[in-house]
C-alpha cells in the first residue's frame, strides 16, 4: 500500500485495519494528547474536548478502512477532529449526549495520563521541561530534540549524528527517562 | 523493563519493527505498559506545545503598518479599516507580544466572536481555510507540473532542485501555491504548523496565494510584493 511510505504507523494501521484492538489503544495514546489540544483550542472547555476526543478516536477506528493513506495518519485524524469539533460548536442540539457508539462497541479505556504533573494546557510546564531539556548532555540532547523538534527518523538522525541506529535510540530512550524523571521529581514536589 | 520501555519509546516513534510491534502489543495490557507509552505521548505534546497544532480560535488583531508597503495590491480592494487592522490567526499568544497588539481591540474581537452568529460565520470561513491548509501541506510533497513557480531571484530566493513551487535561499525554504477558488479570505492570515509558518494571503478576485515554510512575516511579505498576479 502507497502509505507505508509515508507513514511511520502503517503497521499498526494495517493491524487496525483487520480490527486489533491492542494496535489501535497503541494510536490512540499516541495521538489522544495531539487531538485533545487541538479540540481543546477549539471548544475551550475540557470536559467538551475529551467527550470530542473520544468522539474522534471511535470515527477513527469506524473509518481505518477509509485511511488511504494520501496523506499523514495524524492529518487524516486532524481532519476528523476538525469536521467533530465544527459540529460540535454549531450544533445547536448538542446537549453532551456522548457518544452514539454502535453495537460492536469497543470497549477501551480513554487515555488519561499516569502523571497528573503533565497536564497540556499548562505552558509553565511546558517552559520548564524545554529548560531542563535544555541542560541534558549532549549525547542525550541532540537526538532527542532532532526527534522531537525536527521529526527526524531514527536513520537521518543517525547521519546527523553519526552513530548506529541503536545508539541513537537507546539515547532517545534515555532522554526521555531522564526528562520523565525530571518531572516526577521536580514539578510533583512543587 | 528498561529494554521494553526502550522498544515502548522507539514504537512512540514508529521505528519500531513489525516483529517487535507485535511482541508488544503482546503485552500492552500488561501493568505499566500503557501509562508509559501515555507517557511519552504527553511527554511529546508538551515538549512541542504551541508548535504543532495548525489551529486555533484565539483572534489576535494586528496593526501591522509595515504590510501596508508590501501589498499595493490588497489596497484596491479592501476597506480602509481593513486595511488598518490586520485580523490573523496566531497558535502562539507569545508572538502577540513580539507583534505588538491592542488589548482593547482585541477583547471586544472576542466578545464578538462568542456570539453564536459570529462564531458560526467565522467557522464557516474556517472550515474552508483549514482545509485549503491541510490540502496545500499534502500537495507541499506532491510534484506537479504545472505549479505555478515565478521567479524569486530578486527577493533572494532560488526554485529548489527544479522542484516547482518549491524554493530556498539556503536558509529559509518555502513552498507556494495559488487557489484559484474564493475562501471567503478577506485578510492576511497566518499559522504555525511545526516549526514552519502556513501564510495565506487574499488576492483580487478571490483567489489565495499560500506560502508554507520556516519563513518569517517579513520575508513573506516580501515575496509577495515581488510577484506580479492577474
Amino acid at each position: 500500500m502507497n502509505y507505508k511510505n509515508n507513514n511511520e504507523d502503517f503497521y499498526l494501521i494495517d493491524k487496525v485495519k483487520e480490527r486489533n484492538q491492542d494496535a489501535f489503544k497503541v494510536l490512540m495514546i499516541k495521538y489522544q494528547p495531539r487531538v485533545y489540544s487541538a479540540l481543546l483550542g477549539y471548544v475551550k472547555s475540557k470536559e467538551d474536548a475529551e467527550d470530542l476526543t473520544q468522539q474522534v478516536f471511535v470515527r477513527v477506528w469506524d473509518k481505518i478502512d477509509s485511511f488511504r493513506g494520501d496523506s499523514a495518519f495524524f492529518t487524516w485524524v486532524y481532519r476528523i477532529a476538525i469536521n467533530i469539533a465544527k459540529n460540535h460548536v454549531t450544533s445547536a442540539t448538542f446537549k453532551k449526549d456522548k457518544l452514539n457508539i454502535s453495537d460492536d462497541v469497543i470497549n477501551f479505556d480513554y487515555p488519561h495520563f499516569s502523571s497528573p504533573e503533565l497536564s497540556i494546557e499548562s505552558s509553565e510546564t511546558s517552559l520548564t521541561i524545554k529548560n531542563f531539556i535544555s541542560t541534558l548532555p549532549e549525547i542525550l540532547k541532540t537526538p532527542f530534540i532532532l526527534r522531537e523538534y525536527e521529526g527526524k527518523s531514527y536513520e537521518e538522525i543517525a547521519n546527523i549524528i553519526d552513530c548506529p541506529l541503536g545508539t541513537v535510540r537507546s539515547r532517545i530512550f534515555r532522554a526521555r527517562e531522564a526528562t520523565l524523571s525530571f518531572i516526577k521529581e521536580e514539578l510533583t514536589n512543587d | 523493563m528498561t529494554d521494553i520501555n526502550e522498544k515502548l519509546s522507539a514504537l512512540f516513534d514508529g521505528e519500531l519493527a513489525p516483529s517487535e510491534i507485535d511482541e508488544i502489543l503482546l503485552h500492552i495490557n500488561s501493568d505499566g505498559i500503557q501509562d508509559k507509552l501515555k507517557d511519552y505521548a504527553q511527554l511529546s505534546a508538551l515538549v512541542t506545545n504551541n508548535e504543532e497544532e495548525i489551529f486555533t480560535n484565539n483572534v489576535i488583531p494586528l496593526k501591522f503598518t509595515d504590510f501596508l508597503k508590501y501589498r499595493p495590491f490588497l489596497s484596491n480592494g479592501m476597506s480602509a479599516a481593513a486595511a488598518v487592522i490586520l485580523t490573523v490567526f496566531l497558535i502562539n499568544p507569545s508572538d502577540s507580544d513580539r507583534l505588538g497588539f491592542n488589548s482593547e481591540v482585541q477583547s471586544q474581537i472576542q466578545a464578538a466572536i462568542n456570539s453564536d452568529e459570529a462564531k458560526n460565520n467565522i467557522l464557516r470561513i474556517e472550515e474552508g481555510l483549514l482545509e485549503h491548509m491541510l490540502n496545500v501541506l499534502d500537495q507541499s510533497n506532491v510534484e506537479k507540473k504545472n505549479q505555478y513557480s515565478p521567479n524569486l531571484t530578486n527577493v533572494g530566493f532560488q526554485n529548489s532542485s527544479n522542484r516547482p513551487g518549491h524554493y530556498t535561499n539556503g536558509r529559509e525554504n518555502f513552498y507556494m501555491h495559488i487557489a484559484d477558488k474564493d475562501l471567503g479570505l478577506k485578510n492576511v492570515r497566518y499559522w504555525k504548523s511545526g516549526k514552519n509558518m502556513v501564510y495565506l494571503y487574499p488576492l483580487p478576485g478571490g483567489k489565495v496565494i499560500t506560502l508554507y515554510g520556516n519563513l518569517s512575516l517579513e520575508e513573506a511579505n516580501k515575496i509577495i510584493s515581488s510577484i506580479q498576479i492577474r
